[in-house]
């Protein structure tokens, strides 16, 4: 149970990640994805900011074995550019994540816990934040401010975290109502302690498997950000390597290349945190089938349970004639 | 606050306390209404009543704990000279476990399964006693498992891998933790098999012994009453249909409730006697009849319990209910 799995140590919170296959895929793909961004200085064969001399050959440059990926319509190694804009992408996108899944689980604990009219108020404002469009308001405050990259976090943090919120609210709800948390009233413990140490520990696993998600949507919103063409200039993120791509002719041109690289990293890091995020939740949420004890529906024999059935009827229909009350 | 120095030998008095449930648009439900019960240093009062007669309610309400749609609207608890319904929210957070404390109805339940034993049980200490010393605090918790006879190197262990029996004494040494005048037990031993109850009940006996407490003892089952306590709260829809010692309840009882209930309870040495079971339904409490709250199902009844509330009259001095028919003799 969740309960169960929550209480347990890492190691045996390990024991169970083990077993849950796609979660593993998941961690590996991310895993592999970080480790490309962090060593980005010594696995990319160029140097992204190095000043190069360049021909017209030099662009768009087919793969080959100085570029292995081709180059793009400045003559830079994609290889290269996939490699460093990894750090972009995932920077914003675990920082993104951060800051909405901290202001979703803050409003939905609250919300949740107080209820009455705090409650009304916090998931009143969520309502007003989740009707109104994401992208044109991000597009907005993007160009309203400055196109850096700690505005582009922000501004996706902020958006992004009404889902988390409601969640979060409704699970607060749940966990408030168990008999616990009545018992830590009657210790004398006040809310605060309450929320920290009781309802905190309950709703933490779903706030992991939150912010996992969400990274995978923050970085799908600042690639969109980047590929219409608010990204940070000074930077270069996949979404951006999207945009010159397509700006500057490489379809035009044949140089799938350049188009393709970007957009795989953009597919596997979403795939990774959706792969990883869906098997953390089988292992945390008891409510979806998946436990250590059942095999789901294979555990009720229907077919026994029909035959068994039809036996009854048949001896009971056998017996009726004597004068059973239930046949008149 | 509370005076410790001079304790008078009457631990806590609830005067005609009154409850109700009170929901938006609708009548509000009374589900307590002038309930008055005494309890002594070291006495075990037993509170006995069908399910939804306010038993918890009425508990819940001694230490203000009622759910948000409780409301207090009359009467008082005095607890050592203090009412505790005019007390501040931190004042009575400081009577909580400390004064009063309770085992709770399904022992599973009320421990958090995400944290340890020992770390809850400490968590009751330290909200009361100030704790620095890590070792102190232990060893406090291993004191107190030991109490009630589970191993103290069991503390690092979760709720579940405790079974249900070890969980509700793990309870019963967190109510203790904070040594506490006056422990509520709610049903402690719902939910456990009979040789379970047994042991639980013997523990709670030699604790309430040794260390003087007085128990408030919430329950359905009538032979535990007969064992265990002093005197016996019959609660009915609500009210009080009979309060008196323990003797007087199962030998004279004056309320038809009272009566119809001991006729249900299964006589040893006359086996072969059929089970008496009082005919029809506790009453809803937002559908509460006119007169006495008995009326419809009692074998007694005449024109008058169908038109007004008995009062609670005192048979002696020490034996009171709720019924006409006392009034009429």
């Amino acid at each position: 149970m969740a309960d169960q799995v929550g209480a347990t140590n890492l190691r045996s919170l390990w024991r169970v990640f083990r077993r849950n296959r796609m979660a593993l895929v998941g961690l590996f793909m991310l895993g592999a994805m970080i480790f490309t961004a962090v060593f980005a200085p010594q696995i990319a064969p160029h140097d992204p900011d190095e000043v190069i001399r360049i021909s017209i050959d030099d662009i768009y440059a087919k793969p080959g074995a100085n570029h292995l990926l081709g180059t793009d319509d400045a003559g830079r190694d994609v290889l290269s550019n996939f490699i460093y804009g990894a750090r972009v992408s995932l920077t914003v996108g675990f920082f993104a994540a951060a800051i909405s899944v901290f202001i979703g689980a803050t409003v939905g604990i609250f919300a949740g816990f107080y209820g009455g009219r705090v409650e009304n108020l916090l998931m009143r404002f969520t309502d007003i934040m989740l009707v109104i469009p994401d992208l044109p308001l991000a597009i907005v405050l993007v160009a309203l401010t400055k196109p850096r990259l700690s505005n582009i976090i922000i501004v996706i943090g902020i958006l992004g975290w009404t889902g988390t919120a409601r969640l979060i609210r409704s699970q607060t709800l749940a966990v408030k109502q168990r008999k616990f948390v009545l018992r830590a009233r009657a210790i004398g413990a006040g809310n605060w302690h309450i929320i920290r140490r009781h309802i905190f520990p309950l709703v933490l696993p779903l706030i992991v498997v939150n912010t996992v998600l969400a990274i995978s949507l923050a970085i799908l919103a600042e690639s969109t950000l980047s590929f219409i063409g608010l990204g940070d200039p000074t930077t270069l993120s996949w979404g951006q390597m999207l945009n010159y791509a397509f700006g500057r002719g490489a379809m035009s041109s044949g140089a799938l290349w350049a188009l393709i690289t970007p957009g795989l990293g953009i597919v596997w890091v979403v795939l990774a945190c959706t792969l990883l995020g869906q098997g953390l939740e089988q292992m945390l949420n008891p409510r979806t089938e998946w436990h250590h004890l059942s095999v789901g529906a294979e555990m009720v024999d229907r077919e026994q349970i029909a035959r068994h059935a039809a036996m009854r009827e048949e001896a009971s229909l056998g017996a009726a004639p004597t004068g059973s009350p239930a046949s008149g | 606050m509370i005076n410790d120095t001079n304790i008078p030998s009457t631990l806590m008095e609830v005067n005609h306390l009154s409850i109700d449930y009170v929901t938006p648009g609708r009548p509000p439900a009374h589900a307590v209404e002038d309930v008055t019960l005494t309890l002594r240093e070291g006495e075990v009062l037993g509170l006995v009543g069908e399910s939804g007669c306010g038993k918890t309610t009425l508990m819940l309400s001694l230490m203000r704990l009622l759910p948000a749609a409780g409301r207090i609207v009359g009467g008082e608890v005095n607890f050592m000279g203090t009412d505790l319904l005019n007390l501040s929210e931190t004042d009575i957070a400081d009577v909580r476990w400390k004064r009063i404390s309770m085992i709770f109805q399904g022992a599973m339940n009320a421990l958090n399964p995400v944290r340890t034993v020992g770390d809850q049980i400490s968590e009751a200490i330290t909200q009361h006693i100030p704790m620095n010393d890590k070792t102190a605090l232990d060893n406090r918790v291993g004191e107190l498992l030991d109490l009630v006879g589970i191993a103290p190197h069991r503390k690092v262990e979760y709720p579940h891998q405790y079974s249900g029996g070890m969980r509700q004494r793990a309870m019963i040494a967190m109510a203790l933790a904070c040594t506490p005048q006056v422990v509520i037990a709610d049903e402690p031993t719902t939910a456990l098999d009979v040789m379970i109850q047994a042991q639980i009940l013997e523990l709670l006996q030699t604790l309430q012994q040794k260390l003087g407490l007085a128990i408030i003892l919430v329950t359905h089952d009538l032979g535990l009453v007969a064992e265990m306590c002093d005197s016996v709260l019959v609660m009915y829809g609500g009210v009080t249909a009979e309060y008196s010692d323990v003797d007087t309840i199962f030998n004279e009882p004056k309320h038809p409730y009272t009566q119809e209930l001991l006729k249900a309870f299964p006589d040893l040495s006359n086996p072969r006697e059929t089970l008496a079971s009082i005919p029809g339904y506790p009453p809803r409490l937002d559908a509460l009849p006119p007169g006495c709250r008995f009326a419809p199902r009692c074998p007694a009844v005449f024109d008058r319990c169908h038109v007004e509330q008995p009062d609670i009259h005192a048979v002696t001095p020490t034996h009171y209910t709720s019924c006409h028919l006392v009034e009429n003799s």
